[in-house]
């Protein structure tokens, strides 16, 4: 095993070797130089597992890197696409003896392939409309009326067609009607509609006043789910928060594994700014959550290295804030088991990678749930990706889907009715999955503070 | 190139291939077929061996099919599993057609009165060893790469694994083979019938014959019944040679553990790095050992374990308390490789394998070899047969560094041979122990395995290059 040496890899095609790209290329050579191709991240590894292609693995892309940085694989378009071609599950560095970050190497690789081959068109419209939380705002409302009205189907069969033809694979994607209403045309019902604090909050005046509390609502969120900001605003309020919404910011990880780098740190360095203080930063966001954690990562040796390390260490998924509370008395209910207790509703959780190998969350989302009074059934391979993965499920429609639809038969086999998740990207790309895959069985797709509004504990009191 | 003549250009060969499995099942682009240009040997990455084409096959008659043609136009054919083998036994250094068998990965019968499975050569060892265990059956042979290597693969290199100690490693569970000759004739070899002596062992000529001598596609395996119980101790000595000599005392004194590793200080604080390891202070040394059996009987065999620690002065005795503890422990054995490769910029990993009684003299004269040349060689290993993994840690770009670790590798392996040992026990010879065949084997050895490869190979199109010139 050697360490790769540092060369430009095309001297006449690559810019200007500036000091930064140095330092970009000694990080990724150090990286790339811990592998020992032993394999142990073939088998885990969902794009192999689906395609049986070497490149698709972990191994297969920290090889294609190092082979770059040698000088044996040449940065031809498709290099970048076989570097793009990852859900950046981490699944790989879950099982890598060195636990290497093929998620990291592959976002740091496409940035300096950029500067050589440039992004694809799409990842670069993605990035530019992103940075831009004002027109994120903004094309939230008209995107999801788009998506839920009757003139979908008639504008796509019409004229509009061939313009409309990515648009209509975007829309597909996203939410329809959801189970506890929203901004789909019904109505809210009870709990969820105001953010002001929900009934229950004003109702038990026992509720311990625990301070503040920062609440990042993210793009992707605030694009799809405003049903679910509203949820996890009165969750966190029901618990004894006084709740900061912080509705105008994007954690810039698209545009991280996009290889959008500069953009990505630029943002990430207004975030530590925006987010400074001593509250905790609550994320209903698995993918941002990990994302500002990583923000040390990002912004290694910058002058921001270190306030991203104490952002870190007070960024909370929100099960993580709930769990850390006392479980509510009344659940889980008393004598369950016992033929005369009434049924408790089953759910099946799925864990977002970023939540249980990105943030290693697993046992506080499902803990929440049994204590707000649910049946929590384990479906198989829960914490294997969806193949929803941000903009994966659109570049790579066929994989992604070959995933979901497994993803699909394992929740549906759990009779669960509801399945619960931590992430808008899963809740969308699950719901996806019911419309495809479901056989009319559906089973509905719902957020995590969405299922606390909506607990069966709560609704009897 | 070798002694193989190839008489098809690359779109030619592309073409007929593309003819028997299909486009979908053929990888012909640059950038995939670099990366079946390595395994997980230590060879560097550059210059890149390519094949010209990769080709995944469903079934034998597609592998019938590319291997005729390779014969008649004298391609190179390569066959390769998952591609972790540690001696560069599936990279294609004369180019030609790698041929994947890791899509015929069907385990299709486990035949529980005769305790056999019939398994296709791309099933992964830690499925098969799973599914046997799911009816109550036992599969022993457990190399670290079980996750990921294929049965075709351990076959091809007679791989052992941990459980070697008490169970033996692959050859003693292959009963019968499938194969196609490089002619392109499917035989098969064996059977059920557990006492055979029909004609020459052709069943034992295929195990370890690195994919040199034919396609394996299909393996029949011996089963037997799952071990009643199982307790994994992990105990720690203050130094390496009170470890090896307890090992050795161990076993001659009649206590049969199911598996004995060794690792030193340096192995496991590579481990340590990325998992939680609890080493005490003085520790320069560790034995990971299980015992097998009915459970009346561990706690015994488990209390002669200690009494045997505690004479060699071992300074730390736990016991796994629960499965999840042992299977940690196993977890920091099997990623031991691969995090001590992650320590230094280059790693040279060995697998020499020595008698039993000769391990603690082995490890001294490993000491020794590393203070001559002012190298680490960092020791792990499947102690209990003699099996080790010495790894010579160095920064190769540094003036010199390349002699002195070629002088120290040389060495290894004299003293190797020296003890009455050998310079491969699991991972074969490939290509990088070829240079070390004919001082194991003697010019007559050597003779006698290339009259072998010639008779059923005479073109040479089976993996040239490996094993000998
Ligand atoms: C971390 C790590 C730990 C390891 N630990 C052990 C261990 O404990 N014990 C051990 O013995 N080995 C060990 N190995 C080595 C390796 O895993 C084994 O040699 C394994 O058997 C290789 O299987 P594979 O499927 O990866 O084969 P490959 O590497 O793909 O191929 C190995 C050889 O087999 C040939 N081959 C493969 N399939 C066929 C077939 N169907 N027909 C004919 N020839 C074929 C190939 O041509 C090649 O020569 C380890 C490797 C790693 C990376
Ligand atoms: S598991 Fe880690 S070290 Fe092993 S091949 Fe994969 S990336 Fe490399
Ligand atoms: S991050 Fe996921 S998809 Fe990407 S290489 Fe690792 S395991 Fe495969």
């Amino acid at each position: 095993m050697s360490t790769p040496s540092v060369t430009a890899p095309d001297a006449a095609a690559a810019p200007r070797v500036t000091a930064a790209r140095e330092a970009l290329l000694q990080r990724i050579a150090n990286m790339a130089g811990q592998c020992d191709r032993c394999g142990s991240c073939l088998p885990v590894c969902p794009l192999f597992e689906e395609t049986g292609r070497e490149t698709a693995s972990a191994r297969g892309k920290v090889s294609l890197v190092r082979g770059l940085l040698e000088g044996a694989v040449s940065p031809a378009p498709d290099l970048f696409a076989r570097l793009d071609f990852c859900l950046q599950c981490r699944a790989c560095t879950n099982a890598c003896p060195s636990k290497i970050r093929t998620d990291e190497l592959v976002s740091l690789a496409k940035g300096q392939l950029a500067g050589v081959t440039g992004r694809p068109a799409m990842l670069r419209a993605v990035d530019g409309f992103l940075a831009r939380p004002k027109l994120v705002s903004l094309a939230g409302p008209l995107v999801r009326a788009y998506a839920r009205s009757a003139i979908r189907p008639l504008a796509e069969k019409a004229v509009l067609k061939p313009v409309l033809h990515r648009l209509a694979d975007v829309a597909d994607l996203l939410p329809g009607r959801r189970p506890f209403g929203g901004d789909n045309g019904r109505p809210n019902k009870g709990k969820t509609r105001s953010v002001g604090g929900s009934d229950r909050a004003r109702r038990s005046s026992a509720v311990p006043s625990r301070g503040k509390i920062r609440y990042l609502a993210g793009c992707f969120v605030r694009l799809s789910y405003p049903e679910v900001m509203r949820a996890t605003t009165a969750t966190l309020r029901d618990a004894g928060y006084q709740v900061v919404v912080v509705d105008d910011a994007c954690c810039g990880l698209p545009h991280w594994s996009h290889g959008d780098l500069d953009r990505a740190r630029n943002m990430a360095a207004s975030n530590l700014s925006r987010l400074s203080g001593p509250e905790l930063v609550v994320t209903d966001c698995a993918s941002c959550g990990s994302a500002l954690m990583d923000y040390a990562r990002w912004l290694a040796g910058s002058e921001h290295e270190s306030a991203a390390k104490s952002l870190a260490a007070r960024v909370r998924d929100v099960s993580v804030v709930l769990a850390s509370l006392e479980p509510a008395p009344a659940a889980p209910p008393a004598g369950s088991g016992s033929p005369e207790a009434p049924e408790r509703t089953k759910v099946t959780y799925h864990d977002p990678c970023h939540l249980s190998r990105g943030q290693g969350i697993k046992a506080q989302p499902r803990q929440v749930l049994c204590n707000a009074g649910y049946e929590v059934v384990e479906m198989k391979g829960a914490d294997v990706c969806c193949g929803g993965s941000g903009t994966f499920c659109l570049e790579y429609q066929s994989d992604s889907q070959a995933l979901l639809e497994k993803k699909t038969k394992n929740i549906l086999a759990t009779g669960a009715e509801y399945v619960v998740t931590s992430c808008p990207s899963c809740l969308l790309q699950l719901e996806h999955g019911m419309k495809l895959f479901g056989d009319g069985k559906a089973v509905k797709v719902i957020h995590l503070t969405e299922a606390i509004q909506h607990s069966p504990v709560s609704d009897q009191s | 190139m070798n002694g193989v003549n190839q008489d098809m250009l690359p779109d030619q060969l592309h073409q007929a291939l593309a003819a028997i499995v299909g486009p979908d099942r053929l990888l012909d682009v640059d950038n995939d077929r670099f990366t079946y240009s390595y395994d997980g040997s230590f060879l560097p990455l550059v210059p890149a061996h390519r094949p010209d084409v990769v080709v995944f096959p469903r079934d034998v008659g597609e592998v019938v099919r590319i291997v005729r043609l390779c014969n008649d136009h004298r391609v190179p054919l390569v066959p390769r599993g998952a591609g972790s083998g540690r001696t560069g036994g599936s990279i294609p250094v004369n180019g030609g057609v790698v041929l994947s068998l890791e899509r015929m990965n069907r385990i299709l019968e486990i035949d529980r009165k005769n305790m056999m499975a019939l398994v296709e050569p791309g099933v992964r060892t830690m499925d098969l060893g799973r599914a046997v265990e799911d009816v109550g059956l036992f599969y022993p042979p457990d190399p670290s790469s079980w996750t990921v290597s294929t049965m075709g693969g351990n076959v091809a290199e007679n791989a052992g694994g941990a459980r070697a100690v008490k169970y033996g490693v692959t050859k003693d569970y292959v009963l019968g083979l499938q194969v196609v000759l490089a002619n392109g004739a499917v035989i098969d070899t064996g059977g059920k019938a557990v006492k055979n002596v029909t004609g020459y062992d052709l069943t034992h000529l295929f195990v370890g014959s690195e994919g040199t001598l034919g396609v394996i596609t299909k393996i029949l395996v011996r089963l037997i019944s799952k071990p009643k119980a199982k307790k994994t101790l992990l105990l720690m000595f203050g130094s390496i040679d009170d470890a090896s000599e307890c090992v050795t005392d161990m076993l001659s004194s009649g206590i049969v553990p199911a598996s004995a590793e060794i690792m030193d200080k340096t192995s496991i604080q590579a481990v340590a790095r990325f998992r939680k390891v609890d080493i005490p202070v003085e520790a320069e040394a560790a034995l990971l050992i299980d015992i097998d059996g009915p459970q009346i009987l561990l706690d015994d065999q488990a209390g002669a374990v200690t009494e045997m620690a505690r004479q060699h002065q071992a300074v730390q005795v736990s016991v796994a308390q629960t499965s999840a503890e042992a299977d940690e422990l196993w977890v920091l054995r099997r990623t031991m490789g691969p995090a001590v490769a992650a320590i230094a910029k280059n790693k040279i990993g060995e697998d020499i394998s020595v008698p039993r009684a000769a391990l603690p003299e082995m490890i001294r004269r490993l000491g020794e070899i590393g203070r001559k040349h002012g190298l680490t060689i960092a020791v792990f290993g499947h102690a209990g047969d003699g099996n080790l993994h010495p790894s010579i840690l160095a920064d190769l770009s540094e003036a010199g560094a390349r002699e002195r670790v070629d002088q120290a590798v040389a060495e290894v392996f004299r003293a190797a041979l020296e003890v009455g040992g050998t310079l491969s026990g699991e991972h074969g010879i490939g290509i990088t122990k070829k240079p070390f065949i004919e001082e194991a084997l003697g010019k007559e050895g050597v003779r006698a395995l290339r009259a072998v490869k010639h008779a059923l190979d005479p073109n040479g199109i089976l993996n040239p290059g490996k094993i000998f010139e």
